[in-house]
């Protein structure tokens, strides 16, 4: 008996969520650095990447190290370790890389941005080679068929750590200090300094939350597909972009909504597009896009310029 | 027949409106003080009639002979129809030269295109030789003419404000637009100002003037418009206007 | 010009061309030849970049596309028709020119940075487009059998092949004459708003300066250099593939830009000698490539952002609002 016309779109559809959820996770780091500083972090690709290869030598040394640890811990243990590190290169990036350049022309930062992607690529293929890295994954290769559709567990662990740092984020920006500092700052820098915020820590601390949560969706990108290259991160990259701008740059409920959209949207073009033209899809929706509706579907949170 | 004429002007952003209703005109060679607390939409109303903003209502009505409505028109067409401005803040193009600068403010007046400038035809080198005649002129009508290779970005405040004027007038305006240019001025560089408008005044140009130091605006204008949130609350000769109590409590009661 | 100030510049170019062309017959060593050819090919890819880049302000990351654009109009023209390529540089600066204008006139009513990646799509899109057209553009695996260059000289017909020297001349010629348009062009009306259009848009077009067909203007010569480096390339290579026009070449077209200093003219040529003799003089260190033009654009715009021949930089200015 083949697969029903319904079941392959539902299919998709459940493909394309899981996507959409790593897409979510990167897309919120874009966002709420184009937030507060007004920039494209175009090394947030390279993070994310990073994050991925992290993930994977943690894999190695910690099987190695505790063997016979449950997955669960494993997984917890590479996702923390990852995240850390990568808040950490975030901090880094934005202290040494932007900082620096914040009163020079935007054209500047640009330029540093790119450089700053370049750089990482690069260090990342030295280290660990430019063919693609095959991954071993932790979580059991276990599948469920509801009414047709596959479920593994690789997807239920997307999509509940997704959904989880997600509400975590969400929680954070709404209702505790330190959030709504971030948000101040989001939408008036100037005034924020005045007042005696530490706009400097802020800006860290949404760098340092971004990377952490690009790193997340690194790891998992990196054990639901088996393998990962250096060159990732660029492509990925984009695509988180375009779902931040979808959703609204500036606006982290929009991240969200931008990434499973966009996830969404991929997924569903992969079952009927050739492979060949898939990218060129993708970049036509971020050129349609950013041509016809940059402020996105629930509209852009970017500062008041005097 | 006025040289400009705005009626009905309104120019929202969101849900607030910088201008309401705005009625007002100038007639040719005359200087026109425009004046009101901060915020009541002054340099917004330089923006609607530059093209910068697009106002949400109204008319605006510009030409000696015959008026064009200037609604819709984009920045350098209405250079091209005679009128030029100076910035609040100044807008300089600080890496190039003084006379640069300048020089730029003469496009409207100019026809050279990429392929003549490519090969360096007659035509564009006798246009090069009018513009940087012309553009030395202003120079020395603002007393810059010394400082012609001078980085723009290196003056002191003040000339930097002269050369922002040098530039407008290089585009031969009939109508030129000055925003607060005695603005961070010493009184000896304000009064060396109001005598420079006078000359220019004398010369026929027709100009409006947003000002907040009455020493600058009284003496020099014709006519006075007194903008209190986004509405003309007042009009009239500078004598008048000062004594007029709705501008004064707008004053007062807005400087808290 | 003070006639000293003239003679003294005069002599010092004509030194520099003398020197240029006696290069070869001093050192004839092909090898040598090769490196310098390519990078005064790049030389010339950013002395078009410049043009967008560094005298209108445009961050154009797309740049590759137009030498694809080039090299394969060429390609196509001298396998289809057989066109010989002193004729066929024309139609490819044409065509790369005018895919400059028009991938630009959506583009231009995009704000700053979203530009930026808008110009990254088209690229991308264009190189993905060109392995993806099989019939057309032969696919991933590109063209082959594109004719070299055919002087003819008193003694016969001389083709170029893969000698080194040929070569060198016709991109010294080419650069030379991209230096000297661009170095007019600067110094022109056009140049001078182009220039106001960098520093300032909004002051700029309120100084009477129509921003949007001047950038589209900008966009169209500096695509037309491309195309006729992507001619030469296409010439030189015999043929050619989609993989040389990607993203990356795009950034290092850039990175010698941004070296050089945005809209210096003999700039954006030492940056791209610095910049494009050094893939070769690290032979081994290929793999260092991203890693040295990433560096050296961060560098460059940490230390010296005017980079080494620009002008006088100033703070931060939201042009457009």
């Amino acid at each position: 008996m083949g697969i029903t016309p319904l079941q392959l779109f539902l299919q998709q559809l459940t493909n394309g969520l899981t996507l959409g959820s790593i897409y979510a996770l990167i897309a919120l780091g874009y966002t709420m650095i184009y937030g507060v500083i007004q920039l494209i972090n175009f090394a947030h690709g390279e993070v994310f990447m990073v994050g991925a290869y992290l993930a994977c030598s943690l894999l190695i040394v910690v099987s190695a190290a505790i063997p016979g640890l449950p997955w669960v811990v494993t997984l917890l243990l590479c996702g923390l370790g990852a995240m850390a590190a990568c808040g950490l290169l975030g901090i880094a990036i934005e202290r040494a890389a932007y900082r620096p350049i914040r009163q020079a022309p935007r054209l500047n930062a640009l330029i540093t941005a790119i450089g700053l992607s370049f750089l990482l690529q690069n260090v990342i293929m030295l280290i660990y080679g430019a063919t693609d890295l095959q991954v071993p994954s932790p979580v059991p290769m276990v599948r469920w068929n509801v009414g047709g559709i596959t479920v593994t567990v690789m997807q239920l662990v997307i999509w509940t750590s997704g959904a989880g740092l997600m509400l975590g984020l969400h929680v954070l920006v709404m209702s505790t200090r330190l959030g709504k500092a971030m948000r101040a700052t989001a939408q008036d820098l100037t005034a924020c300094a005045l007042l005696g915020i530490p706009v400097g820590r802020i800006i860290a601390t949404t760098f340092a939350i971004g990377s952490a949560l690009a790193a997340m969706g690194g790891m998992l990108f990196a054990f639901h597909y088996g393998t990962i290259n250096f060159h990732d991160g660029y492509l990925v990259g984009l695509k988180a972009f375009t779902a931040a701008v979808l959703g609204g740059i500036g606006n982290i409920p929009g991240a969200m909504v931008g990434g499973l959209v966009l996830g969404l949207l991929e997924g569903l073009g992969a079952g009927y597009l050739s492979a060949q033209w898939k990218n060129v899809f993708a970049f036509a929706i971020l050129v349609v896009l950013l041509l016809c509706k940059p402020t996105g579907l629930l509209g852009e949170r970017v500062a008041d310029r005097a | 027949m006025p040289l400009l004429e705005i009626r009905g002007l309104t120019k929202r952003f969101g849900g607030v409106a910088a201008l309401e209703e705005v009625g007002f005109s100038v007639q040719p060679g005359q200087t026109v003080g425009l004046i009101g607390p901060n915020g009541a939409g002054k340099t917004t109303l330089f923006n609607c009639l530059t093209g910068v903003f697009r106002p949400n209502q109204g008319e605006i009505a510009f030409g000696r002979e015959r008026s064009v409505s200037l609604v819709g028109l984009a920045p350098h067409q209405i250079v091209q129809c005679g009128i030029a401005r100076t910035f609040q803040n100044i807008r300089l193009f600080a890496s190039t030269t003084v006379l640069e600068n300048v020089l730029v403010g003469t496009f409207t007046r100019t026809q050279t295109g990429l392929w003549q400038a490519a090969l360096l035809t007659a035509g564009a080198r006798q246009e090069e030789r009018w513009a940087r005649e012309r553009a030395r002129g202003l120079l020395d009508l603002v007393g810059l003419a010394d400082r012609a290779e001078e980085t723009a970005g290196s003056l002191p405040f003040g000339l930097q404000r002269r050369l922002e004027i040098a530039r407008a007038l290089a585009s031969e305006p009939s109508l030129l637009l000055l925003d607060e240019p005695a603005a961070g001025l010493n009184p000896v560089e304000k009064q060396r100002l109001v005598e420079f408008i006078g000359r220019l005044k004398r010369q026929g140009l027709t100009i409006v003037l947003i000002e907040h130091d009455m020493q600058v605006v009284m003496p020099i204008s014709d006519h006075v418009f007194v903008l209190d949130y986004g509405r003309v609350i007042a009009e009239g000769p500078p004598g008048a206007i000062q004594k007029d109590p709705r501008v004064i409590e707008a004053y007062l009661g807005r400087s808290a | 010009m003070q006639p000293a100030v003239l003679n003294r510049r005069i002599l010092k170019w004509s030194l520099g061309a003398a020197a240029a062309l006696l290069l070869p017959l001093i050192n004839p060593n092909p090898y040598h030849l090769d490196v310098l050819t390519t990078a005064l090919l790049y030389g010339l890819l950013a002395l078009g970049l410049n043009l967008i880049v560094g005298l209108t302000g445009v961050l154009h990351l797309g740049y590759a596309a137009f030498f694809a654009i080039g090299a394969y109009t060429y390609g196509l023209l001298s396998i289809r028709l057989g066109c010989p390529f002193w004729l066929g540089w024309i139609p490819s600066a044409a065509v790369a020119g005018l895919f400059g204008v028009a991938l630009g006139v959506p583009a231009l009513r995009v704000r700053g940075d979203y530009l930026a990646i808008v110009t990254l799509g088209f690229g991308e899109i264009v190189r993905i487009t060109l392995t993806n057209l099989d019939r057309f553009t032969g696919g991933p695996n590109g063209l082959v059998g594109i004719a070299h260059p055919v002087l003819w000289t008193p003694r016969g017909a001389m083709d170029f092949g893969v000698a080194s020297m040929p070569y060198y001349y016709l991109v010294c010629v080419a650069t030379a004459l991209a230096a000297g348009l661009s170095v007019r062009l600067s110094r022109s009306r056009i140049g001078r708003a182009w220039i106001a259009i960098r520093e300032d848009e909004l002051a700029a077009s309120c100084a009477g300066v129509p921003v949007l067909e001047l950038k589209l203007a900008a966009q169209g010569c500096g695509g037309a250099i491309a195309g006729v480096a992507g001619a030469i390339f296409a010439a030189k290579q015999g043929a050619i593939t989609p993989d040389s026009f990607d993203f990356i070449l795009s950034v290092m077209v850039l990175a010698m830009v941004v070296l050089g200093g945005l809209g210096s003219i003999r700039g954006a040529v030492i940056g791209a000698l610095l910049l494009g003799s050094l893939p070769e003089l690290l032979r081994g260190f290929e793999q260092y490539r991203m890693l040295i033009f990433g560096l050296s654009m961060i560098i460059v715009m940490r230390l010296r952002p005017q980079g080494l021949f620009g002008g006088f930089q100033r703070g931060s200015r939201n042009a457009a609002a």
